[in-house]
């Protein structure tokens, strides 16, 4: 499942990200007690951690490390995000579908420490490889899940490297359209995908 | 409205107390009537007996229809039970000659009462004085004269006063103050003497500006014994030492000019008197007497307590201690013009002057001394230390080269030792329900706030604050929180500028009644949004304590205004170790566009 992560999820993401003028105003580092105002602070923080990963490509959150980097702490003004708040942050994109906790063991659902961030959502992603398939004349063709993400026609594109589970969303989402279908090895492994291009 | 003068008001509309003068019992729901007749307007207010009057503070126009009478006009009083429909009222009759003399079925004669008058009636005889003259009746202005009657030592000629309390014939014979002899009773018999007849041709010599006056001429009064001419202030010749006729010093005029130019309201029924004496030819028809009707009972109450008023005439003793204090006042206005005739104030210049300072400043250093000896004498001379303290802190304020914290130090430490007006207890509401007492109390609360307590306090003052300074100020017979409580709960109900306030954590403030929460948070958000740029730089904040030194609140008040403000969405919190800060709330309207800023080439391409 975890075969494809990706690399730059594991270390600390380069800093040169361009952080927002509210990443330097202190309180937004604060749990505000005002429900209005939380709201506001939430949907300020999902947008800041879906622009991160977007720009470092991470595809996964996993928080006992995330919570380290500087997404999270503001050096400049010596402010860090607490991890529950980090959280509750993530719990709130979840139910906006903007990320989705990768289910550790089964356990209770408060011990999630990792999350995959939909910096675009799985439908979006179905519609880029359509086109990207269309384009690349692969039509017809049957593709193995690593050749999506790591070869080298999918070199130059917003995929490369794709989270497999997102990945595996996204071919779901072609599939009910009638634009893919997933071809099983003998052993009933899933080998490949077969796209048939939109009629 | 004969009887009745009007009177000033706090700004918590109770009566504004003459010094010395104390409450005494308070009854709600009282209207008043004169003679038979309901006074319209004056029907519902509240009825305060102090030590020197009565005064009636109207509910609905307190401004205009509060009114007083005093004590020592009144003759006698009488109770007269409610009866069906009529609730019970307390008649007061008037020492007045017109009424006695011209209705002869006067209530108190009809009632079979005697014609018992003040004691002094009996005691000093006096001439009998006509109606014409529109004159002060004789036994009262007595009454109230009797202290201000001097009479010479003939063995060092210093000029003494008599007692307030003192009678003739029945009472010892005061010593002189200077040597302590005790002069032959014909001195102040001559001298109660010389007075009466003074008030008679001075009183002529009012109404007649043909004065007959008294066969002193400008030059001055030719001694009957040896002819010399003495200053017409001289008693005694000073040749040969013969007593020399009385000059026209008319006393009345005197104390109510005295009481006017000393703004010493020590004597505040000698100005109503003479206010009155004006109309009282003419209006002879009106019997004189006035009704107090209780719709709300308490009346028993204060019927008893008016009597026991009377009998022990309060006024004159509070006088008495007036008359003590009298010379701080004395000294620090400096030597003023003064008519040579011994005064109720004997003049502070001379030798004997030098001698009297002396004399004060060892009865101040004896008050000092003996006010530490425990703490009961220390209430006892209470406040007389505040008279003391003031006196000080007047001297202080004219002599420059002062540092100002020793001032500050003494208003402050005067301010906290007592309050404007005597302190409320729960006697006096009387019989009474605890209504009264605790509207009484907020009144007095909301005058103690009002007398720079919440201004110092930065506007909001937590009722722990209150209750302690409060309590200190009453020294003795303390409230209970609940009392405090409960009275500051009706701050808004009797119309005061003050109300109570809570938190949402619980914690209880009294603020002006003005600033609502609105106003607060405004004030303190335009703060924070100027400070956070000038003072503490753009990302700092402001914590708790920055607002208490710039608001004067204390932190406990300023940690709630600030979490309200932010429960409003105003301000934001910055939780650190340090504590929290905060600051003007720019989440709350904030927003990102991400994907246009950082992605618009991709997003542009790829939609």
């Amino acid at each position: 499942m975890s075969t494809l992560t990706s690399p730059t999820s594991s270390s600390t993401p380069s800093t040169s990200f361009p952080f927002p003028s509210i990443y330097s105003f202190p309180p937004f580092f604060t749990r505000q007690p005002n429900s209005q105002t939380w709201t506001s602070q939430l949907s300020l923080w999902s947008s800041l951690i879906l622009a991160y990963c977007r720009y470092n490509r991470i595809w996964r959150i996993d928080l006992n490390t995330a919570i380290e980097w500087d997404l999270f702490n503001n050096r400049d003004i010596s402010r860090s995000l607490k991890l529950e708040t980090c959280r509750e942050i993530l719990d709130s994109m979840v139910k906006k579908g903007d990320a989705e906790w990768v289910s550790g063991s089964g356990s209770n659902p408060s011990k999630n420490t990792s999350a995959i961030i939909y910096w675009r959502r799985p439908e979006e992603w179905a519609n880029i490889i359509a086109d990207w398939i269309d384009s690349t004349g692969q039509k017809n063709a049957i593709l193995t899940l690593y050749e999506i993400a790591e070869g080298d026609l999918s070199y130059s594109q917003d995929f490369r490297g794709i989270d497999a589970t997102i990945l595996r969303k996204a071919l779901d989402v072609l599939i009910r359209r009638g634009q893919a279908q997933i071809m099983k090895s003998a052993d009933g492994e899933e080998a490949g995908v077969k796209f048939f291009g939109s009629q | 409205m004969r009887f009745w003068s009007a009177i000033d008001l706090t700004a918590a509309y109770r009566p504004v107390l003459f010094v010395d003068e104390t409450d005494i019992l308070v009854q709600n729901s009282v209207g008043i009537y004169e003679g038979r007749v309901r006074l319209p307007g004056y029907q519902n207010g509240r009825l305060y007996l102090t030590s020197h009057r009565i005064c009636y503070v109207d509910i609905a126009s307190p401004l205009t229809n509060s009114v007083a009478i005093n004590l020592p006009d009144i003759r006698t009083i009488q109770y007269t039970a409610g009866f069906l429909k009529s609730s019970s009222k307390i008649t007061i009759h008037f020492a007045d000659t017109l009424s006695s003399t011209s209705s002869p079925v006067s209530p108190s004669s009809a009632n079979g009462t005697p014609q018992s008058r003040s004691p002094s009636e009996s005691t000093v005889s006096l001439p009998n004085l006509s109606k014409n003259f529109g004159v002060v009746s004789s036994t009262q202005s007595t009454a109230g004269l009797i202290s201000m009657i001097s009479w010479m030592c003939p063995i060092c000629s210093h000029s003494n006063n008599l007692p307030p309390n003192y009678r003739a014939s029945i009472s010892p014979i005061p010593p002189c103050t200077t040597c302590g002899v005790k002069p032959p009773e014909s001195v102040i018999q001559c001298a109660l003497a010389e007075v009466a007849t003074n008030s008679v041709t001075g009183s002529l010599a009012n109404d007649d500006s043909s004065s007959t006056s008294s066969g002193a001429d400008r030059d001055g009064l030719a001694c009957p014994k040896c002819t010399f001419l003495n200053n017409s202030a001289m008693r005694v010749c000073e040749i040969c030492g013969a007593r020399l006729p009385t000059t026209a010093f008319n006393p009345s005029d005197y104390i109510l000019n005295k009481s006017i130019a000393t703004k010493e309201s020590y004597l505040p029924f000698t100005i109503g008197r003479s206010s009155q004496t004006s109309g009282f030819g003419v209006e002879g028809e009106i019997p004189a007497f006035v009704k107090i009707s209780f719709r709300d009972g308490g009346d028993k109450a204060f019927y008893e307590k008016t009597k026991e008023v009377l009998t022990e005439r309060t006024w004159l003793k509070n006088l008495s201690r007036a008359k003590q204090m009298e010379p701080t006042i004395t000294i620090t206005k400096g030597p003023e013009p003064q008519p040579s005739n011994d005064g109720p104030i004997t003049p502070s210049f001379g030798i004997h002057g030098l001698q009297r300072m002396v004399e004060r400043e060892r009865m101040h250093n004896q008050d000092l001394m003996s006010s530490l000896d425990d703490l009961h004498s220390l209430m006892k001379k209470a406040r007389d230390m505040v008279s003391l303290a003031e006196g000080f802190a007047i001297r202080l304020a004219a002599s420059p080269g002062v540092p100002d914290e020793a001032r500050r130090a003494l208003r402050e430490s005067s301010q906290a030792l007592s309050l404007s007006s005597p302190i409320v207890t729960k006697q006096m509401a009387g019989g009474g329900s605890d209504q009264i007492y605790y509207s009484e109390l907020a009144r007095q609360l909301a005058e103690f706030l009002d007398s720079g307590v919440l201004k110092s306090e930065g506007g909001i003052v937590t009722l722990f604050d209150v209750f302690a300074l409060y309590n200190r100020a009453r020294g003795i017979s303390l409230i209970s929180p609940k009392d405090l409580y409960s009275a500051c709960s009706a701050f808004e109900k009797l119309g005061l500028p003050f109300r109570m306030r809570q938190f949402k954590s619980g914690l209880t403030v009294v603020q002006e009644a003005l600033k609502n929460d609105d106003m607060t948070i405004g004030a303190l958000v335009d703060w924070i949004k100027t400070a956070e740029k000038k003072q503490y730089g753009e990302e700092d904040g402001v914590t708790a304590q920055d607002v208490s030194q710039q608001f004067g609140w204390s932190v406990g008040v300023c940690v709630e205004e600030l979490e309200t403000a932010q429960e409003q969405g105003r301000l934001c919190s910055d939780a650190v170790v340090g504590g929290t800060r905060y600051f003007v709330n720019v989440i709350g309207d904030a927003f990102w566009d991400w994907k246009y800023d950082l992605f618009k080439d991709v997003e542009n391409r790829d939609i």
